[in-house]
This record gives C-alpha cells, structure tokens and sequence, in this order.
C-alpha cells in the first residue's frame, strides 16, 4: 500500500504542474480549453492526494512496519484510533496532511467562486498549485511519507506520550488547517493582480476565505492552549513559546486583513493596503511552518523538528519577495475610489486596529528573531521569553480593546464628535463604576483594574447596540427575540462581528484573571496529610498503579473541601513511557465560571510514598475556553450568506447555464 | 441618551459631570496605589522563578520545567530570599558568566547593551503612528478615481438596517 500512496503523490505532483502550467500558458495564448483543462487537472489533484492519504491510513491500520513513518510513529501497541494523531505526529505525514488539506480547500474555493472572477481565476488556480507543488515536491524528494526500512522491525517505536490526548486530535490539524488556508484568500488576491482586476471583485471571496482561515487559526490556538493547560502540567496556557507566536503572527495579519477588507468592500478604499495585508499574513503563515519544521528556535514543540528549514526558509522568502514585486509593478492602477472624508471615521479606525495588530505581530517577531540574530552576529545568546512579551505587548492589547470598544460607535465617512460622546457616555460610566466596585472588594493591581474596566467599557457598547436595535424593531411590533433575529439577521457582518467581540472580551476577562490573580503551591503529601490552600483544603486521599507494555500510569486521588463544606473529588495522572523516557500528566482540574482548582503531581519520588503536588487556584480561566464557541457563533453568523447573496449565487448559476446552452 | 440632546444640556451640567468623574478617578487611583500587603517569601520566589530559565529545557522557566536541576534551583532561591538576598542579586548569581550566563534569564535586562531590545518596540509603534497620521492626511487630499457606480450592486437589493448611521435613530434630529 506504501507503493499506491507514493504512486498517487507523483500523479498529483504531475497534475499540480500541469494546471499551475497551463492555467497560465492557457491565459497567455488565450486558450479558454487549456485553461479548463488545467482547472480540472487542479480537481483531480484532491483525488490523487486523497488516495495517496488514504493509503497511509491504510498501512497505519495494516501496522505495516517496512514503511518508515509508520515504524517511527507507531506501535503493535497502539490504539488504532490514534492514527489519526499519528498522520500528523511527525515531518513527512504532515506535509501530506497539509498538501491534501491544500487540495481540497482549492478545489472547494475554485469550484465556488463567483462567476465575475473568471478572468483572474487562471493565475488563483496557478498560484494555489505553485504553493501545492512545493509541498508535494519536499515530499518526494526530501521528506518521504512512504520511504522503506531496508529490514522490516517487528514493532514500531509507538506514538509521542505528548499525543496522547483529545486535544491533540484537534489542535494540531486546525492550526496546520488554519496556516495553509491562508493560501486561498493570498492566491485570490495575485489572481486579481495578475489580471489587471482593478475591480474589487475579489475582495468577497477574500473575505469569506479570510475569515474562515482566521476562525480556524483561533480555533487551533485555543486547543493549543487548553491542551497546555492540561497536560504540559505547569499551569499555564501561553506562554509565548517560538511556535506558539509563530501561529499567532498570521493570525494577528488575518485579523487586520478581514478588518479592513469590509472598507474595501463597502467604500472602495484601501485597495493597495487590503493585498499588502494578505501578502504580510502569508508571508507570516510560511514563517509559522519554518519555525514548526526548521527548528532553529528551541521550543517544547520540538518533537517535529527536522532539517528542512533551509527549504522552507527558501519558500518563505520566495513567497514573501514575489507578491510585492508583482505589487510594485502593477499597484498604481489601485487608487482608491473614494478620498477619505474625515479621520474621525470608521475607516480610520480600522486603520488603527491594523496599526495595534501588526506592532503586537512586530513585537512578537521581534522577540522570535533577535536571539537568532544575536546569536549570528556576535555570538552572543540571550533568551526573549515571557516577561518580555507581556511587558511590551500586554499594552498594545489594551489599546486594541479600547479601540473594540470606540469602534462600534464610530459611523463610515465621518463621526460626529457629539454623537460619540452621547454613545460613549454609558459604556465609560459602566467601566468606571465597575472599576470602583472592584476596589471596593479588595482589587488593587492596577493594571487589573484597568483591564477589567475597559472589557466592561467594551460589553456594555456592545450589548448597548443589540437592545437599542432590537428595541427599535421590536417598535414595529413583535416579540423581543423576533426581533433579536431580525436585527441580527439585517446586517450579519455587524452583528457577528459583535458576538466574536464578546468572544474576546471573555479571552481578555481569563487572560486577565490568571495573569494577576492566580496563587500557587507545591507540597509534599503523603496519604492522607492535608493542606489549605486559598478557600479549599485540600486531603491527599491514595494513589494506584496501572502497568503497561509501554508505560506505567499512576493516578492519585484527592479530595478538596471549600469553607461552604461542599467536597470536591479531584483525580490527576502521571504517565512514565518508557520508550521514550518521559513522562506526561493530566492535571486534575475543577472548574467554575470563578475560577480552577488545578492539581498535578509535579514529580515522584521513587520509593518514597510522599508525592510532590502543585496546586493551583486560576480565577475565571473558564472564560478562555468559552470564548472557543461563542467565536465559533459569531463567525458562523458573520458568514452566513443573507438571501441577497444567495440570490446572485444562483442568478450567476443561470447566466452560465444560459451561456452553455447558447454555445 | 436624550437627555443629552435637549437645550437644557448646559455647560454648567457637562462641568459637573466632569468634575464627578475626577473626583472618582482620583478615589480610584489612591485605593489602588495604596501599598499593598507585603509578599510572602513564597511568591516572592514564584515572581523570581519566573524570570530564571531552565538550563536543559528547551524554553521552560524553573517555574514549570519538572526536571532536578530546576527543582535545586527553586531551592536555592528560596534559600537565598531566606538569607535576606534581593530580586536582583539573586538573578545576577544565577546569571554571572562563571555560572549559567545571560542566557538563562528569562528577560534580557534593561540595562547594556539589551536595552535595545526593548527601545525598539516603542520606536516602531511610534513611527506607524506617524506613518499612519500623514497616510490619513494625505487620503484627505486625494480625490477618488470613482468612475463606475459601486460594484456588486444587485439589482431590488434592500439596504441593511443600520442604527450608528443615523438612518433609523429614533433620537436623530440633527
């Protein structure tokens, strides 16, 4: 079956070429047949790939062992289910999982693009392939997915004991998901360049592209961070690790990117800046996969480090240096439609939220980069690690959440002053009001307060906004909720908009929370001690054992009591593998709206019956991970086609039924 | 808000408002920079764990690497708070040359040669700000190049209901 697949990779390599090929020769020579053609070469390609994934499905579940990346990830003794995780566990099923994921999603955005981008669709199409081909020719000549064992083992080396974990079904094929779908709102774009489209037809499928590759990438930095929070044992969720910021820079340029997209959508404006934006984000989503795969940073992700990093900084540079020369070329036929009318204005703010966005995504490369350089230059290594981050970004994210909170009120073209004002005066009175009963009740930090303020600011403006309006329909007649809908329903940009805004009220209220408030304490216990920690205290009940071939899971049993007298069973794991000589954990957590309880073994002692225990009291860490679906909601409202899409969806459907019968 | 609209709005109301909200900032300010309650020894050394960074691990600070070298760590610098050491000089022993080096803290210091790390940032964001201000302005002066009416217009499209612009406000007079 190793055979089939790698066989089914050299038929999709072919294919790629040939449509990244004749889409453009085709546009070149004016050959309508050459260019369908390799459009439908581009379709097949998903085939081939599918097959070619398939098949290493197929040697996974057959526990081929002659198959190199199924000896190095697999083992007699692992769960079938978790071959899934072992597609993506290591360099070269990645790549595959990436370039089939690629395939597909090109085929999806092709096939539903609007009929109005026909002229620009070519070079979209060879652009999308260009990028397929990199991944598929890494795969056959570097990275092998189906490469042979000279001698067949009898047993596989087993699965990584950090994969052992719901998260990891989830997070990792989400964030490589949400990386490489940044190529299709980036190839809708040079296909618009390239055509000398200087309408802005691309800017729909731009959106929708955009925001779906966005809300993927959050979705995967979510998982990354409860699976943190969970199994890595320390505590935390972030921790502003070189990988992790190399997912959250392109999703820091999505941001920007689907913000100012609706200004070009709706004035006309920002023609120029709109494709610089989505050229930064690629450019930042290639680096993401240079630091995943070149491993020239140290990071606890370092399990699929591997020397393709000179290739994939080739291909960072390469598709970072070609958009903006094309750009340069063709960027004075890309004025904007309209001047702008006032800098009070809802453009301008959207301005200054890309201005935030893209210094937080500076700062963040700039702490990524400088021990590299450093390090290059004179020799000299230091390490940019967590302090610094919150330091310099923890400002620049509170701006951004006033800006959330001013920009609501802020109409297109022009503001009035007064208007502002009189809309502001609810939202700042709640957030100073709040920040005075925080005091009250003991808060002192004032940076807490700060942030606690402004999210309230921000909620107030934007729940101010949904009963005003569904006040004003209700008026008309009917229920509230009927009116909730209608309102929603009128403008689901706007109003999606909001509830992904409240999303990330909630991730700033837990960011919040556990950056000022959260307490720690490591104990010794043996059965049946005690400790008080904050309002519970906390009995060491038992331990138990479980051997495996593989590994050895101990558990432990503990028990913590509030002053209410209410009893909370908590169970936490440590796990020693013994093939890999490492150990994985699986905190015992309990949690409220208010706040966790968080325990974990921190080591064992061989031996002795005593267990070292962290404990952990995180207030309202609950709201990061809530904040995963009420984002989920909004984006879905946000893209949800209202009957006035649709209806051009299928009119355009007509026209080119029409056109082919009339042939 | 309609009270806010009506003649009866004066200066003398907006000034009152105004001094209100001093009034309450300052309350605010000086409960919150009031001094707080010493830190215990043990979240002293929690804050100072965090700034020291695990030798053998690949970016993990002493606070959550689980390997002994970090554990004896923590342990010394519990040990040298107890002997009455400061912050600082407990991060300069772990970071002088004959030990572990500058590289073991967690962030690079504010002083020497480092600091340009940190003045960088601040610089950047400034000059955006800037570059942003003469963007703006200069999009003032220009005019468009509209020549065609806006795209993608569909033909018996109903417009969206919008409050902020004014169209629907049932307080709009102006």
């Amino acid at each position: 079956m190793g055979d089939l697949g790698f066989m089914a990779l050299l038929i999709g390599l072919v294919l790629a070429i040939y449509g990244a090929i004749g889409s453009i020769l085709g546009k070149f020579l004016g050959n309508q047949g050459l260019i369908d053609s390799a459009r439908f070469a581009s379709y097949l390609t998903t085939l081939a790939l599918m097959i070619s994934a398939f098949s290493l499905v197929g040697s996974f579940l057959n526990r081929d062992f002659e198959l190199k990346y199924v000896f190095e990830h697999s083992s007699l003794s692992m769960p079938r289910l978790y071959t899934w995780v072992a597609i993506y566990a290591g360099n070269e099923g990645s790549l595959l999982f990436i370039a089939t994921l690629l395939s597909i999603l090109s085929t999806t955005a092709i096939f539903l693009s609007p009929y109005t981008l026909k002229p620009s669709l070519p070079y979209t199409i060879a652009t999308l392939m260009f990028i397929l081909i990199f991944f598929l020719l890494v795969m056959t000549f570097l990275a092998n997915p189906f490469a042979k064992l000279t001698e067949i083992p009898v047993d596989g080396l087993g699965i990584n004991p950090l994969l052992r974990h719901p998260g990891m079904f989830f997070h990792p094929p989400m964030l490589m998901a949400g990386l490489i779908m940044v190529s299709v709102p980036f190839s809708f774009a040079i296909g618009a360049l390239l055509s000398n489209n200087v309408n802005d037809d691309w800017v729909d499928a731009g959106r929708t592209w955009g925001i779906l590759a966005w809300a993927v990438l959050g979705i995967g930095l979510l998982l990354g961070g409860w699976w943190a929070y969970t199994i890595l044992g320390w505590g935390g969720y972030w921790a502003w690790d070189p990988v992790e910021n190399a997912g959250l820079m392109p999703f820091l340029g999505l941001t920007a990117f689907i913000h100012s997209i609706m200004v070009q959508k709706r004035l006309g404006m920002f023609r120029m800046w709109n494709l610089v934006l989505i050229f930064i984000s690629f450019g930042l989503a290639l680096f993401g996969m240079f630091i995943n795969r070149g491993g020239p940073v140290p990071s606890v992700h370092s399990f699929a480090a591997s020397t393709l990093g000179w290739v994939f900084l080739s291909f960072l540079v390469v598709g970072t240096v070609i958009p903006f020369l094309i750009f340069s070329v063709r960027f004075n036929k890309l004025k904007s439609a309209k001047p702008l009318q006032s800098i009070l204005s809802r453009e301008s703010s959207f301005l200054m939220n890309n201005l935030l966005l893209l210094s937080i995504a500076f700062v963040t490369l700039w702490g990524a980069i400088y021990p590299i350089l450093s390090e290059l230059i004179s020799g000299f290594t230091i390490t940019v690690g967590q302090p610094f981050y919150n330091q310099v970004n923890g400002p620049l994210f509170l701006c951004l959440i006033f800006l959330m909170g001013i920009g609501p009120f802020l109409p297109w073209r022009q503001a009035s002053l007064k208007r502002l004002r009189d809309n502001l005066l609810l939202p700042i009175s709640a957030g100073c009001g709040g920040v005075v009963l925080l005091v009250i009740s003991g808060i002192q930090n004032p940076l807490a307060l700060l942030s606690f303020g402004l999210i309230i600011m921000v909620t107030t403006g934007i729940l101010k906004e949904f009963i005003a309006g569904t006040r004003v329909i209700a008026a008309r007649g009917g229920s509230h909720i009927r009116s909730l809908i209608l309102l929603v329903s009128s403008n689901r940009p706007r109003y999606g908009g909001y509830i992904v805004h409240i999303a990330v009220m909630a991730l700033a209220l837990g960011i919040t929370g556990t950056s000022f408030f959260s307490t720690q304490k490591d104990v010794l216990l043996a059965p049946g001690e005690t400790v008080d920690v904050g309002k519970y205290t906390i009995t060491y009940l038992s331990s138990s054992k479980k051997e495996f071939l593989d590994r050895s899971e101990a558990f432990f049993s503990l028990e913590a009591q509030t002053n209410s007298g209410s009893k909370i069973m908590l169970q936490t794991e440590r796990t020693f593998y013994k093939n890999f000589g490492m150990s994985a954990t699986r905190a015992g957590i309990s949690s409220t709206p208010f706040e966790d309880l968080y325990i974990v073994p921190s080591e064992t002692r061989v031996g002795a019956d005593r267990i070292g225990f962290r404990i952990l009291i995180n207030p309202l860490v609950w709201w990061i991970w809530v904040a995963g679906p009420i984002m989920i909601v909004g984006t879905v409202v946000a893209l949800w086609p209202s009957t006035h899409s649709l209806r051009r969806f299928t009119l355009t459907k007509k026209l080119i039924n029409k056109s082919r019968v009339n042939r | 808000m309609q009270i806010f609209s009506t003649p009866k709005y004066t200066t003398i109301k907006k000034l009152k408002i105004l001094v209100l909200f001093s009034v309450v900032f300052s309350m605010i300010t000086l409960l919150a920079c009031k001094s707080s309650e010493p830190l215990s020894l043990e979240e002293k050394a929690q804050e100072i764990d965090k700034l020291l960074m695990c030798p053998v691990c690949p970016a993990e600070t002493i606070a959550e690497a689980q390997v002994p070298i970090a554990r004896d760590m923590r342990l010394m610098v519990r040990q040298k708070l107890n002997d009455g050491w400061t912050k600082q000089r407990i991060l300069d022993y772990f970071s002088s040359e004959v030990r572990y080096g500058q590289i073991v803290l967690a962030e690079p210091p504010k002083t020497g040669p480092t600091l340009l790390i940190w003045l960088v940032p601040p610089v950047f964001v400034c000059l955006a700000i800037l570059i942003l201000y003469f963007t703006l302005r200069t999009m003032q002066r220009a005019p468009g190049n509209d020549t065609r009416p806006y795209k993608n217009s569909c033909p018996g499209r109903k417009k969206p209901v919008t409050l902020t612009d004014g169209e629907f406000s049932s307080e709009d007079q102006q």
